[in-house]
Order: structure tokens, then sequence, then C-alpha cells
């Protein structure tokens, strides 16, 4: 008999060394994520894959699924919190969603829609970051970086390549390159990387590429983040293993 | 027959689109009449606010003075009031401008822009003043209920008001939320 | 100033770099030491790190952008750092640094152009017992006053260097107020140990004897100490960081860990504002804390123990390599302990200010060279800790009271404290009390002895734990500290009568915004969210609808933030709100919503680009 665990009431089975999020979306069953992508290694920052195990919060991207556990996912409170987790990620940096390239193809935008955010809530702050358009095929828009380390990751393991990193502590932390002049330009990133292709926002995009697709038949004006990110794994399980 | 409700509209800091969108609902309007009567609003050319009104629907971010004072009228007078379309709720395209200081809007459009002839700053106290930063209409008083969109879509709006003068929860279902 | 091409300064670097084997894992000790010879981290330097220990320049600047003693723009011969806890702000310490200030011609944050000088503000240097205090190039200056503060300017005028300042400005006291049953009578170095040693425990048994080298369980059954395992688990030691996690089950986690090497690491990072009772272990009873180290290599097996402490104790270095090579020629350290065949040996890894770092993931990340960023919470250390090998962390305390558990055994140690907290526990109190410093008492004493004892009856409040703990007010001083009840760290800091306590949570939410990682964002932007808050409060600009808000970020941080910090650090504002309603029910000024924001400041900048000034020019606060 092969090992399962209760997601909301569902029994999902799952293999030796899954975690909870992995097992779930091998089952078909979306817990909302953002910095969790397959085939990098969980980087615990968005929570919003949080679940509630025997009564206390865990990342279901780190928390390896134990048998007969049960796991409350899809319950009004979590997904209020998580609605203000996403609410914190908006009013933190600064996203004009109509004037975004990315916007119908954003990771980020669709998982708000499938919370149900209708507004950001908290005061904005409106920082001032520098953009970064240096580069001949990738611009760099910090307004939109939600600093998931999704780019950090995807360069280093994927790519091989060191391109990004973090600077700073706390609010005043941001996305940084590795280069000496601090310049996209400068350092070894290609339009093909994908430490680009991944990030989840409009912050790497690859220039002259934007708007190409019009309104309405752009990705999650299609599908829903939900059968996007499932069918992701999909793929990458094929892919992979 | 129950009494109508009282609706009144305002754009502040936004571009009419959000009332463009709101007009799109095309028959159903007459629909609504049945359960609404307007107040302000630049549908039907009113500029006065009624002493009492049921529900405001605010286009646009605030941006200077004169958005706060209207908008502080609408909240005092209007029961429910609902910030309508992304400048409403997160300030939208116009507070792009918050990246730079107003100094360096201003000169750029009156001083050094291109095709500036006399250059000069207005500073007729007929006109309002310019607020440093463009803030959603949240930061300034309360808002009960937020319609999302770049506009809103006429469904986003039929929905959402349907539901609201039923009494029921008017907020949108995933499909009908739009940032753009 | 500097310049990073001067042949000096080209034979410094590699003097610092010579000492080392080269690679990342050296990264943040090797930027101390130049952050000490250069008074910053040169941008030069920076690629030339990246090249010699292989680290992508980006995390090179990742790293000194993470630490505050780190700072590639130049700071002073002389820099300054003012502890800025609550208690330092109590005893006055903003005055005696502007004081500072003006008398140098310096602005605080900042370095006086000649850069003779620069003042900073900085979390909690652990002086509290006897602030205000400042470290003076990371040495501490205690008991400030506007005379010490004078003769501190015309040193620096005079451009003495600080080694040559009077010796007593540097005098560090360490008060033992009350001592228990643990450091009542001192243990002599070695006592534990060889306790440990002669109980030996388990060797292999004859069945065992054909298992091949590398089996598993060989490995397993070779490790002595299971005796002295046996004494902990009967002691119920709970560690001293603040967790309270049995430390008998964590090191057996990690002496039953797969094959291969494992270290011991000591947490004396002491971050947490208003401890200093690791600093007070540490200052006189260094030996008892490394023989713990030891005891526990002993125990699970592992041949390395790194003591982590944070850079505010720069001062006790040599005091510390003294006791290590102190120990090492008496045996008891090193290669075949006290004759035996048990290896081991203790380095010291240095801090560069980041209360994060306390907690033990960010602190084996800071370890390895890296940001201090707490990592995914699973696999735990004792599984996969420094360098993914199985790893032992615990307190100062924790490893202290080891020692002595060793040597006097687990039923002595037992039998003091509560059902859940057994044994004595040391207690840091400071803030309006007479007489503040470290106190030994069991586990269960009441909060109203504690503050009696100190001389800190009349307080309306106190906070158990630190900022990260509990508020307590006065209805409350019967309960007792234990993890039954009030758990804390060790750290009370007293709250007189007449104190205004919004002071202290406007201290508490900076720190916490200070001080948070960034990863996670619940912490990262709530830290913020709430500062402000707290801010629009102080402004008197407070409603009852923010109320409402700062409940419900407290809420998302405590369920959805990665660790520790982010989880707590919202404890103090909801504490306060529970308990202290009037000291923010007398900052609000209505009872409807006002704006988060000056709203008559926010036309200022429009007012003067077009110099208006009449009555439409203006915006009120609310509308008349
Ligand atoms: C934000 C934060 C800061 C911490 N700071 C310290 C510290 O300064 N010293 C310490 O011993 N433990 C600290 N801890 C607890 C450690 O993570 C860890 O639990 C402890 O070192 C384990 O040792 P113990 O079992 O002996 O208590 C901190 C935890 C958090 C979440
Ligand atoms: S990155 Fe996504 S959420 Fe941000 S502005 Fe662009 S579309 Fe909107
Ligand atoms: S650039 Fe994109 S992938 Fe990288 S941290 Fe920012 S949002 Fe994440
Ligand atoms: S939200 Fe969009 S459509 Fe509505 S006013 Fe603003 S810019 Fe115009
Ligand atoms: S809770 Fe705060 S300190 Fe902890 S990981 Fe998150 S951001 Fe970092
Ligand atoms: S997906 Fe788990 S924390 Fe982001």
């Amino acid at each position: 008999m092969s090992n399962t665990f209760f997601l909301d009431g569902a029994e999902i089975p799952f293999r030796e060394g899954q975690t909870v999020l992995q097992a779930a979306l091998a089952a078909g069953q979306y817990i909302p994520h953002l910095c969790w992508r397959p085939r990098l290694e969980p980087h615990s920052s968005c929570r919003l894959c949080t679940v509630i195990i025997n009564g206390r919060p865990f990342s279901s991207c780190t928390q390896p699924a134990m048998k007969g556990q049960s796991v409350a996912c899809d319950t009004p409170e979590l997904q209020a919190l998580r609605r203000a987790v996403l609410q914190m990620v908006f009013v933190e940096g600064n996203h004009y969603c109509p004037a975004c390239e990315v916007s119908g193809n954003c990771r980020l935008q669709a998982t708000a829609y499938h919370l149900g955010l209708h507004d950001n809530r908290f005061p904005q702050q409106f920082p001032v970051r520098e953009r970064d358009s240096s580069h001949p095929d990738v611009n760099m828009d910090r307004d939109r970086c939600i600093r998931c380390e999704t780019c950090v990751r995807a360069s280093r393991d994927l790519d091989g390549k060191n391109v990004f990193g973090i600077h700073g502590r706390g609010i005043h932390s941001k996305l940084a390159v590795n280069s000496p002049s601090g310049l996209l330009k400068d350092t070894d990133v290609a339009a093909e990387d994908q430490a680009v292709a991944m990030c989840p926002t409009g912050c790497l995009t690859v220039k002259r590429v934007g708007f190409k697709v019009p309104i309405g038949e752009r990705t999650y004006d299609m599908e829903s983040v939900v059968s996007v990110a499932l069918k992701e794994f999909r793929e990458q399980e094929a892919a992979h293993g | 027959m129950a009494e109508k409700l009282k609706i009144a509209t305002c754009s502040l800091a936004g571009c009419f689109g959000c009332h463009m969108s709101f007009l799109d609902i095309d028959e159903r309007l007459i629909d609504l009449l049945e359960l609404v009567e307007f107040d302000r609003s630049p549908i039907n050319d009113i500029k006065h606010l009624g002493p009492a009104v049921d529900l405001g629907l605010i286009e646009g971010g605030v941006c200077n003075a004169d958005n706060v004072h209207v908008l502080r009228q609408f909240r005092d007078r209007c029961r429910v009031l609902v910030a309508v379309g992304e400048c409403g709720i997160t300030g939208g395209v116009p507070s792009m401008r918050n990246s730079f200081t107003l100094k360096q809007c201003l000169e750029e459009s009156y001083i050094r822009g291109a095709g500036v002839e006399c250059a000069h700053i207005p500073d007729d106290p007929e006109l309002p003043l310019l607020l440093n930063k463009v803030r959603p209409l949240h930061h300034i008083v309360k808002i009960d209920y937020f319609l999302p969109g770049c506009p809103p879509s006429a469904d986003a709006f039929w929905h959402f008001l349907t539901e609201l003068v039923a009494g029921r929860d008017p907020s949108l279902p995933p499909a009908l939320i739009h940032f753009d | 100033m500097f310049h990073v091409d001067s042949a000096s300064q080209e034979e410094t670097l590699h003097a610092i770099l010579e000492k080392r084997q080269g690679g990342p894992r050296d990264l943040l000790q090797v930027l101390i030491e130049i952050q000490h010879a250069f008074h910053h981290v040169p941008p030069k330097v920076l690629s030339i790190l990246a090249e010699r220990l292989q680290v992508p320049l980006v995390r090179v600047k990742g790293v000194v952008s993470f630490y505050s003693f780190l700072s590639v723009e130049p700071q002073g011969e002389v820099v300054i750092h003012f502890s800025d806890n609550i208690t330092d702000q109590m005893l006055g310490n903003r005055k005696l640094a502007s004081l500072l200030c003006a008398r140098l011609g310096v602005r605080l944050g900042e370095t006086r152009k000649d850069g003779r000088v620069s003042v900073h503000l900085t979390s909690c240097t652990g002086m509290c017992d006897q602030g205000p205090a400042a470290l003076v190039n990371y040495v501490p200056v205690t008991r400030l006053d506007a005379p010490r503060i004078e003769g501190m300017a015309n040193l620096i005028e005079a451009g003495v260097p600080p080694e040559d300042w009077p010796k007593e400005f540097f005098a560090v006291e360490t008060p033992m107020r009350r001592s228990d049953v643990m450091f009542r009578t001192p243990m002599a170095p070695g006592a534990g140990l060889r306790a440990s040693l002669e109980r030996g425990g388990e060797r292999l048994p004859a069945w065992a004897e054909d298992l091949a080298p590398s089996d598993a369980r060989r490995h397993h059954l070779e490790r002595g100490g299971a005796e002295t395992l046996k004494e902990i688990y009967r002691s119920e030691l709970r560690g001293r960081g603040g967790a309270g996690f049995k430390t008998a089950i964590k090191w057996e986690s990690v002496r039953s860990g797969e094959m291969g090497s494992r270290y011991v690491l000591c947490n004396a990072d002491e971050g947490e504002p208003g401890t200093f009772k690791d600093r007070v272990l540490l200052t006189g009873y260094a030996d008892t804390v490394f023989e713990g180290m030891t005891i526990c290599g002993h125990v699970v097996g592992s041949k390395l123990g790194i003591l982590y402490i944070r850079q505010e104790y720069w001062y006790l270095k040599q005091h510390l390599e003294g006791v290590l090579s102190r120990r090492r020629e008496a045996g008891l350290l090193g290669d075949g302990i006290l004759g035996t065949d048990l290896d081991f040996d203790i380095e010291i890894h240095w801090g560069a200010g980041a209360y994060i770092c306390g907690m033990e993931t960010a602190m084996i990340k800071s370890i390895e060279g890296r940001r201090g960023i707490p990592r995914r919470r699973w696999p735990l250390p004792v599984h996969m800790g420094y360098m993914k090998k199985p790893t032992v962390v615990n307190n100062v305390e924790t490893f202290a009271a080891a020692a002595l558990i060793s040597a006097r055994g687990g039923g002595w140690f037992a039998y003091n404290g509560t059902a859940q907290s057994s044994g004595t526990k040391l207690f840091c109190v400071s803030g309006d009390c007479v007489r503040p410093g470290v106190y030994e008492y069991p586990w269960g004493v009441s909060l109203r002895e504690l503050l009696r004892d100190c001389g800190g009856l009349d307080a309306q409040a106190a906070q158990v734990g630190g900022p990260s703990g509990i508020m307590v007010s006065r209805d409350e001083f019967d309960r007792s500290i234990c993890f039954e009840d009030l758990a804390s760290t060790g750290t009370l800091m007293v709250f007189g009568p007449r104190r205004d306590l919004f002071n202290v949570v406007k201290n508490f939410v900076g720190f916490f915004q200070h001080e948070s990682c960034g990863l996670c964002t619940p912490c990262r932007v709530g830290t913020t969210l709430l500062a402000n808050y707290v801010k629009k409060f102080d402004q008197g600009c407070g409603s009852p609808v923010d109320l409402g808000e700062i409940e419900h970020i407290a809420k998302v941080m405590r369920t959805m933030a990665h660790c520790g910090l982010g989880q707590t650090a919202n404890l103090h504002i909801t504490d306060s709100l529970r308990k202290f309603p009037d000291i923010w029910n007398s900052r609000m000024r209505t009872t409807r919503f006002i704006p988060a924001f000056d709203l008559d400041g926010a036309l200022e900048e429009a007012r003067e680009l077009t110099g208006r000034t009449d009555d439409a020019a203006h915006l009120s606060l609310e509308e008349a």
C-alpha cells in the first residue's frame, strides 16, 4: 500500500522525499505558490503555500509529506492570509498592471486573480527603485521585483551563470547583478536564459516582444494559474522525473 | 415599489475609461434604472452632490487638492463608497509619476519639455495644487468596496452592482477580476 | 584616506588572505578583518575577494550589504556605534549621541569630511546593565555621560587612537548578582570532560567487531559518551536560547546521524536586546562553555566546534583565544584529549551586526560565509546543518549547563525548577531597577521575586524575553518564569511608573524593521507597515481603523512569516494594545479615518514650485 496523506480531506498519494506541495501537484491539486518552481531548490520566501498541519503553519513547498497527516489548505482563513501576503507584495513595489508588458502573462497577477484580490488594502509604499535597460535584449524593472530569487536560483542552477543576487537587508534588499558596474549589460545574461523566462513578474523581460499577444489571447486570459501551474508541473515531471 | 437607491459617480485622477465601461452594460442600464437613480454623475451632468446618497462610485486616484475635497464630500454623503478601477484602487497609470519628484514632472512639462513655449510653472490660484504623489483613494478616506480593472469590464460592473443592490457580497469571481 | 592601490594596503590584504585556506567560507571572516584594517571594504577589494575566494562578485557585495558592521563607504578612523536599545534610550543615549555629534561637527549616521570619525546608532550591544553604551572601533565603552562624551570628543580631536584611550573608558563589569547551584561554585576546568570520558559509555560491543569500517552501525556504536548522554537526558535540560528544545534529543539525533563529519556550534550571537548573560558567561565561565562543547563533541562524535559570537563582543577576542590555547596546553582540547583517542577543537567565528544570525540556520549560513538568511525549515540542522552535515546548535548557557551536568550529574540539575523546566536559569535584568545585572534562579521564579531582588518592584510593566517576548503589566507580576508560563531567554527589562510605554513600542518596532532579513514577504513588508503605523500614532494621528489594520498585520505575520523573527516581531504591539490601550488611545485624534501621510505636507512641494500661499494651497487633516 502506498503512502498517503490528506489534503483538505482528499487522500493524496506521495513518494518518499516529496514535499506536500509536490505530492499535491502530482495529484492534480493546486496549492497557491509563487517562489517554488519545478527543478529549483525551494526558497520559502513568498509564503503563499502555507498550510496548517496539526494546528501549526508550514510552507508546503519545504515540508516533507508524511504518512497519514492531515493538511488544511483551502480554508477561508488561510486564503485570507494568503491574500494579505499578496497585498503586501503589491504595496511594497510599484505594479502598474495596465502599463506592464507582461500583464496577462504574469504569474503574480494571475495568482492574485485566483486568490480573489480586489485591492491592495495596505498603504502603497511607492518606493523609488532603479531600472536597468542597459542590456540590448533583457530589461530589468525592479519596480516589479518581488525578491522571490527565482532568477537567482535559475541562473545559478539551470543556466550555470550566477547573474543575479540580492543586496541589502530587509525592506531595503534589492535585486542585483553580477558585474562591477552593477549593470545588466556587463553580465553574461542572455535572452534565452531560464532566469529571464522563469521570472514570475515583469521584472525580467525580453525586449521587443512585449504586447505582441492581443488582450484576450494572453496566457491567463485563456487559463487560470491553477491549470498553468499543474501543466508546468506535469511537463517538468515528464521531462526530468 | 421600494425606494430607488441613489447612486453618484465621479472621475478624479482618471481617464473616464471606467465610466465608458460602465455605460457598456448597454441595455442592462435600463434594468439597472429600475433599481437605482443617479445623483451627481458625469453621465447626467449633475454637478452637485446631494446630501444623502446610497452608493458612491469613484473613478481615478487623488492627484490634487480638489480631488481631496471631492472625495471627502463623497465620503461624508455616501453610505457606501466604492473605488472603481486601478487608478482609484492603486493610483494606476497616473501614479507612475510617483517615481519622480513633482519638480521633475512639472519642469519636464512646463519648462524643459519638447515644444514648451513660454516656460512657466502654472501658479494660478484657480488651479488645484498637485500633491507630491498620486494616491489611491483608500489612503485618504475609508473605502468600502473595490471594483478592479482598467477599466472593470461591463460584466464586472453589472455583477458588482446587481449583487450590491441585492444586498449580497459584491466580490467578483476570479474570472471577472482584472488589473488591466 | 585609504587607497586600495597603495603598497601597504596590498600587503595588509595579503596578510589577511594568507592566513586562510581561501574558500568561499572564509568570506565573512575576511571581510571583517578588512573592515577593521581599512575602515571599509574598498570596491577594488571586492573584486579581488571574488577572484581569490571563488565567489561571484554579486554574492560578495550581497554579504557586505547584509551586515551592519560592513560598509563599502569609507568610515572614519574612529567609528562609534551608540547602542540604541530602549534601556539605552531611557538612560539618555540619544542626547549623548547628539552631544558628541555636535562637539565633533558630524551628523549622526555619517562620516566627518576629514575622515576622522563616524557616528552611528546600532541595535543593543549587550551592555544594558551598564548603559548607555557605545562601541568605539567595535570595543564597548560603557556608562556614558556628558563628561565621558566630552573626553571622547577631545581624544578624537587630538587624534589619539582608541587603543591609547584611558582604560577606565573600556571597563566592562560582569555582575553576577545572584548565583544558585550552577554558578555558586565554579567548576575546575576539565572536571566535566573527565567525568564524561570516565563514564565512557558503549565501546564497540563484540558482535559489532566484524562490521565493515564503513558500516553506519559501527560508526554509531563506536561513539563514546552514551552514559553522558543519559545524564543529559536525566537532567531534562532544555535549550537556553529561546525555543527550549530538549538538549539530549538534539544531541542524540546528531549522534545517530549518518556516517561522516558532524559539527558542534555554540550560539553566542546574543542579539535579543536586553540580553547579556552569554557575555557574562564567556567572560567569567568560558572554560565551562568550551568544556560543554567538547563534551558534546564527545557524545555526538564531532571533531570540530565553532563558537559564533557577535562582533559587539570583539573585546573578548584575546581572552577567548587565550582560554582556548590554555585548554589546548592542558590537553582539554586538540588531538588526543586527556590522553584518550578523542580529538576535538574549537574555532571562533565572528558575526558582523545582524540579529537574525542568532537564528540557528541563519547562523549556519553566516558561518559558511554567506548572508545570514534563515534556511528552509526542513531538513533540520541535526540532519543537515553546517556544511550539510549533522550539526548541534546550542546556546552558550546550554553548553555551560551541559558541562556542569556532566560533572555533577543529571539528577543534581533536575532537582531544581518546575515539571517542564528543569534546573536553574540566568536572567539578565536591566531598565528601571536598582541592581541591574545577571541573576541565577531556579525556573519557576515569580516575576515579583525577581523584581523585588533587583529593586524594581514599583515597575508599571516589564518585558520578559526581550522585544520578541512578552510585555507584562503589574497585575501579572505573580506569574512565574518557566516554559509552562512565561517562557524566556532570560531577559527582563523593567519599566518604571513614569515611563511612557509607547517609547518601548517605538523602539522595538524599529528594531525589528531594521533586523528583518528580508527573505519573506510577511516579515519584510509587515515590519515596515507596522513601523509606519507606530509612527502615525507617534505623530498623534492614529485612528481606530488603524488599530484594526495593526491587529490584522500582526496576525498575518504570526502565521505566515518564515522564522521566529517575523512571527514574534508583532507581539509587543498586540500585547501593548491589550494591556496598555491608553498609550495608543491617547495618540488618536478622532474616531474617524485619518490618512497615513501628511496631507498638507504633500502640497508643500507644489507650494514651493508655484510660490502659492492662498487658502486653497493648504489642506486640513480633516475636512471642516
Ligand atoms: C530571530 C531569532 C534570533 C535568535 N537569537 C538567538 C541568540 O542570539 N542566541 C541563541 O542562543 N539562540 C537564538 N535563537 C534561537 C536559535 O535559533 C536556536 O534555537 C538556539 O540557538 C538553539 O540552542 P538551544 O537549544 O541551546 O536553545 C534565535 C532565534 C530566532 C528566531
Ligand atoms: S509584474 Fe505582473 S503584477 Fe506587476 S505590474 Fe506587471 S502584470 Fe502587474
Ligand atoms: S527578478 Fe523576477 S525572478 Fe528575480 S527575484 Fe525579482 S521577481 Fe523574482
Ligand atoms: S482605471 Fe483605467 S480606465 Fe479607469 S480611469 Fe484609470 S486609466 Fe482610466
Ligand atoms: S521572518 Fe523575517 S527574519 Fe525570518 S526569514 Fe522572514 S524576513 Fe527573514
Ligand atoms: S511557494 Fe512555498 S514559500 Fe513560496
